[in-house]
């Protein structure tokens, strides 16, 4: 291929582009694509092949590309794998070859080239079994793929726009414009989005600016179709601020004008570089006025493929000929006559000549059998048209086979949506306009009016090459109709299946060029007829989308999941708390000078043991339920009996699932006789309000109304045996004396409304105080101060769970698993007691419930006390396997000055007493195992 | 004895981006005690950046939506100036207020 830009065409008057290709300076013109201008300067050879690596040239435009895959920039804004026909050229832009090392001229790979025979379909399948994949399979990875990903953070921007419209045009073509025009004049509010830079698609360029009511998206390309007519289509910005922006558009109805693709021909070596499609030849003559080469020669399978010819005379080029393999060509034969063009009629072209650039072409006259070489540096391929059906496929839609051009068609629609134009299978510029029209009036009005039918056209059949020609029908995987010969000969039927075994269609194009192409020869070779055969499903993304563009409204770094803070947080902060994030900033703990997390946490919870801290316990899940049968709800939501709870008293609660598991514990308490409020752990606090809600709305309609209060008050719990000394100092009016634990009051507190509840979480006498959440920071402040002769400490997330160990109280969800049960953690005498009914009831008087053997929780302490076993190591019996438990919770306990855990043991009440062995990472240690109560048991601290 | 002094999600923040001015709003009278945090956002081209455009309809309205993975309510107007008064959970507060300067950011830029 020597290419060339044409001298007359507006192009070559446009302002210079300077770029790097391959390390190679080149110059370029503004409004040209990468593609364009690489073929100006005559660059034939810009890839290597996924497989056999042999050399490839560009073979389309638009996305009608398949081979001139490159790497765009470098560092963390490279871009892999970018479609050459699709970069808009920029100043100083660099760009290289992939999948070639050392360059794309000499590339090692070709080596696969030389022993294809050994490589065909499947050949990994059968040839790396022995003695072991994995063996190969380090190397295979690095081999595979193409391109490289970029190795640092992307440092562009993304942003994501949801939009709603009457009808949505996707294409803007001839078929598309015109939908879009005749649907905003009936009224609607359309939105056209469009892949290119302009209007008119293969022809003219066309404007909808005097079209009131039509929002038009350019550079936008519709990546996927979803249920309800969802549409995301991804806007390239190319902006420093901005790269893309991912839309997602929901339409009344959709007019899919996405037009069609050439498919190229099936003959010896038809992937070298130079062989193109005739239809790209005459886009890039007509719209760049670039010419691909000085001497092409196209090749037909109908009267179609003739005007790339046609052009390509006009324009000045000596076109070698027009190979016909039809006996007599139709009107336009006598065109290409008249200029002088030679046509090869009953002629097949058989084999491309030239390695890394055409040379020539070897043609065979299908009447006598003689063969005929014509010198060309570019071939052009004709062979037909498939409509662009990838999005219709997304949609639902089903295709069938259309005989008059050779491919498949939308045929059922299964949401509000039309094809029309190009995409529907037709040709001529009229057509396409007048159905476009009418697709505009049915999205538009909803009336159905008469479309154009599709032209029957006089085609040439399909002709196999023979075995042992390099007949590629998907260029980018490398997959040639021998592939497929031997998928068929291999008992492969289903397109999905040969898919998959040869790779057909896997390329980063999905198969746009090959997929027809594909189906048309399997069909040959099983003796179907292709519409018997079917496509492959065509599944979004419709081309590349970054993954930034997908996750626009996620930011990365800090901003990636949604954080909670406390009402305190500034308080906190202040304190010098370190947070810890699992969705609440919560402090974990507050470090004195050097300290350690460890050394803090045992600090903060000796002095809760001896003194007074404080907790922020502002996220706990706080719902109120008022109503007549709010007390009946509850019951039926609980393992417990809140009903029969007195008013100001507060009791423990668990909650089960419908198979008896254990879902949260919390507490409920009693402020009227309709009025309760009940508490969730942290972590479960959403999932419970919403498990309420559901019940309520849809199994038991009661007269109840559950109200989330969570983030209606902050609450500060003072916690140690000098708590009520510091509340007494606290301005509180509630009488102290008259306040034992399981307790719930209403009063004020430095004439603040409050309500504290005397429950707790550590084992010591505790009070959370409850106040509206604006005054969270004044109530720790005021706590604080009021605490300070008794020597108040904040305490944080890590010492509160030393503590709670200590006590032996459970975090659901880590101390229990998917099976846990109230009776595996000690609360089967509350079952047995409950005779009226309650979630998971049934499963829980099921004998399996009961069962001996069942993992219950348990305490461990090392017989060296120093030790602290790993939270997940196993309980064995001397071998590692089976597991007979495991340990849940883990700490040094500062009080008692040993290590203790909980653990969950298959039997474990039998157990306690006795030696176990705790197995981790290969090390093992021995245990007693033991009531998971460590410190007082008898629980004389609470009442304080 | 410490003075209670009401603070609310935001401590009052303001910001201004280009046209678009985003600041913390009182509470309503329904509101007060409910632990919601009002964020309001104002100039053209609101509506669209909450995604909100197309289905505001009319001169004002009030919806229920998801924002940045959190359920939120907006109440809109369209004149004299775009306005959104989006009522949030107090604990979310201040990631949607990062989460919204993070986008406006990206789209005027």
């Amino acid at each position: 291929m020597s290419g060339f830009r044409l001298g007359g065409h507006p192009r070559a008057s446009a302002p210079v582009v300077r770029f790097h290709f391959n390390g190679r300076e080149y110059q370029g013109r503004e409004g040209d694509t990468l593609a364009a201008a690489l073929i100006a300067n005559g660059v034939t050879l810009v890839a290597r092949s996924f497989k056999y690596h042999r050399p490839r040239g560009i073979v389309g435009s638009g996305f009608a590309e398949t081979n001139a895959l490159v790497q765009l920039g470098c560092g963390a804004l490279t871009i892999p794998n970018a479609v050459a026909t699709r970069v808009p050229l920029r100043d100083g832009m660099t760009a290289d070859s992939v999948n070639c090392w050392p360059s794309v001229g000499f590339d090692l790979g070709g080596l696969n080239d030389r022993v294809s025979r050994l490589l065909s379909a499947g050949f990994y399948y059968k040839t790396f079994m022995w003695p072991n994949w994995h063996l190969f399979e380090p190397l295979i990875r690095r081999l595979a793929g193409l391109g490289r990903a970029p190795g640092l953070p992307d440092p562009d921007h993304y942003a994501a726009r949801s939009h709603a419209c009457d009808v949505l045009v996707i294409g803007g073509g001839v078929a598309g414009v015109a939908a879009a025009r005749t649907a905003a004049a009936r009224g609607a509010e359309v939105v056209l989005v469009e892949a290119d830079d302009r209007l008119g698609g293969l022809g003219e360029d066309l404007s909808l600016a005097d079209v009131p009511g039509i929002r038009v998206l350019r550079r936008t390309t519709a990546t996927g179709y979803y249920d309800h007519n969802l549409v995301t289509a991804v806007e390239e910005m190319d902006g420093p601020a901005l790269r893309q922006r991912l839309w997602k558009i929901r339409a009344k109805r959709v007019v899919l004008a996405c037009g069609a693709f050439e498919r190229p021909l099936l003959f010896a070596e038809n992937d070298r570089p130079g062989v193109m499609l005739a239809d790209s030849v005459r886009t890039y003559l007509e719209r760049h006025g670039v010419a691909a080469g000085r001497r092409p020669l196209f090749a037909v399978v109908d009267d179609e493929g003739y005007h790339a010819a046609l052009c390509a005379k006009r324009a000045g080029l000596d076109v070698a000929g027009i190979v016909d393999a039809r006996d007599t060509p139709g009107p336009v034969g006598a065109e290409a006559d008249a200029l002088g063009i030679p046509v090869f009629s009953s002629h097949q072209l058989v084999r491309a000549i030239g390695r890394k650039a055409v040379r020539g072409a070897e043609l065979v006259d299908l009447a006598g059998g003689a063969r005929v070489r014509v010198t060309c540096d570019v071939i052009g391929m004709a062979g037909g048209w498939s409509p662009a059906v990838q999005l219709f496929s997304q949609s639902g839609g089903t295709l069938r086979f259309e005989h008059r051009i050779g491919a498949f068609v939308p045929d059922r629609s299964a949401q509000a949506e039309q094809s029309c134009g190009a995409a529907r299978g037709l040709k001529s510029v009229d057509d396409c306009r007048a159905d476009g029209e009418a697709a505009g009036e049915w999205a538009a009005t909803g009336a159905d009016l008469p479309r154009p039918e599709i032209a029957d056209a006089h085609r040439a059949p399909l002709t196999l090459p023979p075995p042992g020609a390099k007949a590629f029908v998907d260029f980018q995987t490398d997959v040639s109709v021998d592939d497929l010969r031997q998928a068929t000969r291999e008992n492969y039927r289903s397109v999905e299946h040969v898919k998959r075994y040869t790779v057909w269609g896997m390329g980063t194009d999905q198969g746009r060029l090959g997929a027809v192409n594909g189906v048309a020869v399997l069909a040959a070779l099983q003796g179907l007829e292709p519409g018997a055969l079917g496509t492959t499903k065509f599944r979004p993304p419709f081309a590349p989308v970054a993954f930034g563009a997908m996750a626009a409204d996620r930011p990365l770094g800090a901003l990636f999941h949604p954080w909670k803070r406390l009402p305190a947080h500034d308080w906190h902060d202040a304190q010098g708390a370190a947070f810890e994030d699992f969705g609440w900033l919560r402090p974990s703990h507050y470090p004195r000078g050097e300290e350690t997390i460890d050394q803090a946490a045992q600090r903060e919870a000796l002095a809760v043991r001896c003194g007074v801290g404080l907790i922020d316990s502002s996220s706990f899940g706080k719902f109120e339920l008022t109503g007549p049968d709010a007390g009946r709800f509850l019951d039926l939501m609980s393992v417990g009996s809140p009903s029969t709870i007195p008013i100001g008293n507060v009791r423990y609660n668990l909650l089960c699932n419908e198979l008896g598991t254990l879902l949260d514990d919390g507490v409920v308490a009693r402020l009227a006789d309709d009025h309760f409020l009940m508490t969730a752990s942290t972590g479960h606090a959403e999932r419970v309000f919403r498990w309420l809600d559901e019940w309520r709305q849809c199994e038991w309609p009661l007269d109840v109304v559950i109200d989330d209060a969570t983030a209606r008050w902050a609450v500060l719990t003072l916690t140690g045996p000098r708590a009520r000394a510091v509340l007494a100092q606290a301005g509180c009016d509630i009488d102290l004396a008259a306040f034992p634990h399981n307790r719930l009051r209403v009063g004020r507190i430095a004439g603040v409304a409050t309500r504290i509840q005397r429950v707790s979480f550590t084992g010591e006498s505790s009070y959370e105080i409850a106040v509206d959440a604006d005054y969270g920071v004044s109530l720790a402040e005021h706590l604080m101060q009021c605490g300070a002769d008794e020597g108040i400490v904040p305490f944080g997330l890590e010492a509160l769970d030393i503590l709670r160990l200590e006590k032996g109280y459970i975090h659901v969800g880590s101390d229990t698993d998917s099976r846990t049960q109230p009776a595996d953690i000690g609360w089967g005498k509350a079952i047995a007691r409950k005779a009226s009914d309650f979630l998971g009831k049934r499963s829980l008087q099921h004998a399996s419930a009961s069962a001996p053997g069942r993992a219950v929780l348990v305490g461990l302490q090392p017989l060296d006390p120093a030790v602290v076993l790993p939270i997940g190591a196993h309980v064995i019996d001397g071998d590692p396997h089976p597991s007979r438990g495991i340990v849940t919770s883990s700490a040094f306990s500062p009080t008692l000055q040993r290590g203790l855990s909980l653990a969950l043991i298959d039997g474990g009440r039998a157990l306690h007493g006795q030696q176990v062995r705790i197995w981790s990472e290969g090390k093992s240690w021995l245990a007693t195992v033991t009531d998971p109560v460590a410190f007082d048991p008898e629980g004389a601290r609470l009442d304080g | 004895m410490v003075d209670f002094v009401a603070r609310t999600a935001l401590g009052g923040r303001s910001q201004t981006f280009g046209a678009i001015t985003m600041r913390e709003g009182h509470a309503g009278p329904d509101e007060a005690g409910s632990g919601a945090a009002i964020i309001i956002l104002a100039g053209n081209g609101t509506l669209d950046l909450l995604a909100i455009g197309p289905l505001a309809l009319g001169g004002r309205g009030k919806l229920t939506t998801r924002l940045a993975a959190l359920r939120v309510q907006i109440a809109w107007q369209r004149s004299p100036a775009e306005t959104a008064r989006i009522v949030v959970d107090r604990f979310s507060a201040d990631y949607l207020w990062e989460w919204l300067a993070h986008k406006i950011r990206i789209e005027i830029a």
